[in-house]
């Protein structure tokens, strides 16, 4: 139902992100005032309420709530197991508390991260959603899994990676915030299921050379002539199906898709990034999220924007890999290799802080991090708007 | 009158296509596509920032298209969607 998500419409998650992050008291209470006005024009209480809860910002530990949309669209739904409360005798609920657990871990352990927003966010996740839905997502605010056709696809929440990868783009709403159409969108893929697939390995402890590197194993029903979704080891070869078609990802820049399609293609041209992770991963070895998944890291949350491209991201990964292990070190020496083997030379640092220093003229762009206050007059705008 | 909806995106990212026209149609039925054309046709399609993982719509009627997106779908548009969907090609 649309009503539910309307507040996304107006508020962008960039806006959300520079205000969790980056705002004070005042601009918080501006921000939550903009929010009152626009929500009572609507009658989106409920939004209103989701959204200044989050905005308040409650210091946490690990917090998740499930909810059961019982087959309709109406968020969040019925609650039915909240943090330390015990198992339920539905499957999904198990899978979307066990799962979000694990990825609140998977982050907190390893990178230090306390939840989406850095901040505790709670973990909100809704599974029944819709009637045979054949989908999951993260809406803005919450994660919401659909229980499948049954004819080709089993509910969502069966696969771990599939959670960490809609939590993700949490993570990445607060951080880099990429653009979701293009290749910012397909880098936004990209990060979800490069954490998808660790939370995977972290939890089962597997190493690089044991991981399938497959995006939703178990997700298609026996009906289907697929073995997952995505495949990061080898894209172009997860499925191949006469009702469904062919896995279109490319694993190389030569084959990239310029279809309009999925918001100009943003599960497909993933793959090439995709692509580039595996093979960071399996020549460094070992345990994918302690080097490669910390260069990925590092590049997600401090070195990319909203507009980042994937020449963006093949510099950021270098420069990131140079600062944490050293230049010409190992690791550096694999990022630089993997993004030449899918069609992409890393720029010398040089043409990287020329092209930054172009970035910062006051012409077109407004930088990053300068976005705070324009983003704040942006929600002012739509808020009258609305109001009109 | 000729519809064709195209979903894209989802998690899956797997697209599905169809194409129905009225003249291919038992007479109730075409009435119906008509009735459910006319009916999205009235409401505007807010536009929205795409959102992860949410469904893509691009929905042409007699050839002229548009494009929308799950997180914003207004209900008349929904129905007409789903009913094109539920059908085979014509
Ligand atoms: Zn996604």
């Amino acid at each position: 139902m649309p009503h539910s998500h309307i507040c996304c419409s107006i508020i962008p998650p960039h806006i959300f992100r520079n205000i969790a992050e980056h705002g004070d008291d005042d601009e918080r209470a501006q921000a939550r005032h903009m929010l009152e006005e626009s929500a009572e024009v609507r009658g989106e209480r409920r939004a209103l309420g989701l959204m200044a809860s989050a905005i308040a910002l409650p210091a946490g530990e690990k917090r998740r709530t499930i909810f059961d949309a019982q087959s309709t669209r109406d968020l969040p739904g019925k609650l039915v197991r909240s943090e330390g409360s015990k198992a339920s005798r539905d499957a999904a609920v198990n899978e979307a508390y066990d799962g979000s657990g694990a990825t609140y871990d998977f982050f907190k352990k390893n990178y230090a991260r306390n939840s989406i927003d850095d901040k505790g966010l709670r973990l909100d996740s809704s599974v029944h959603y819709g009637v045979k839905f054949s989908n999951a997502q993260w809406n803005g605010r919450q994660m919401l899994y659909g229980d499948g056709d049954g004819k080709l696809f089993n509910r969502f929440t069966a696969a771990l990676d599939i959670i960490g990868h809609e939590l993700t783009h949490g993570i990445t709403q607060y951080t880099a915030a990429l653009e979701y159409h293009d290749q910012s969108g397909a880098l936004n893929e990209h990060f979800s299921d490069v954490f998808g697939i660790l939370v995977k390995q972290y939890t089962r402890k597997l190493t690089a050379a044991k991981s399938d590197w497959l995006i939703g194993a178990g997700l298609f029903t026996k009906e289907v002539h697929g073995i997952a979704v995505r495949s990061m080891k080898a894209p172009g070869t997860a499925y191949d199906d006469k009702v469904i078609g062919k896995d279109p990802q490319p694993a190389h820049m030569q084959n990239y898709s310029k279809t309009t399609g999925d918001n100009g293609g943003v599960h497909v041209n993933s793959g090439i990034p995709n692509h580039v992770f595996y093979l960071v991963a399996t020549k460094l070895g070992g345990k994918a999220w302690e080097v490669a998944g910390r260069i990925w890291y590092d590049t997600l949350t401090r070195r990319l924007t909203r507009t980042s491209n994937f020449q963006a991201c093949a510099d950021a990964t270098h420069a990131a890999a140079g600062e944490r292990y050293g230049k010409n070190s190992a690791p550096q020496q694999a990022v630089l290799e993997a993004w030449k083997a899918v069609g992409i030379d890393v720029a010398a640092p040089a043409v990287v802080a020329a092209a930054r220093l172009k970035i910062a003229k006051p012409t077109f762009s407004i930088p990053s991090a300068a976005a705070e206050v324009p983003a704040m007059a942006i929600a002012s705008t739509s808020a009258r708007r609305a109001r009109r | 009158m000729r519809v064709m909806v195209e979903r894209s995106g989802g998690f899956a990212g797997i697209a599905s296509r169809r194409d129905v026209d009225s003249a291919s149609l038992d007479a109730l039925e075409a009435a119906t596509l008509e009735r459910l054309a006319h009916d999205a046709l009235t409401v505007a399609v807010p536009q929205s920032p795409p959102m992860p993982d949410a469904y893509r719509y691009d929905v042409s009627i007699d050839g002229n298209s548009r494009t929308m997106s799950e997180t914003s779908l207004p209900s008349e548009w929904r129905s007409l969607i789903e009913w094109v969907l539920a059908r085979a090609d014509s």
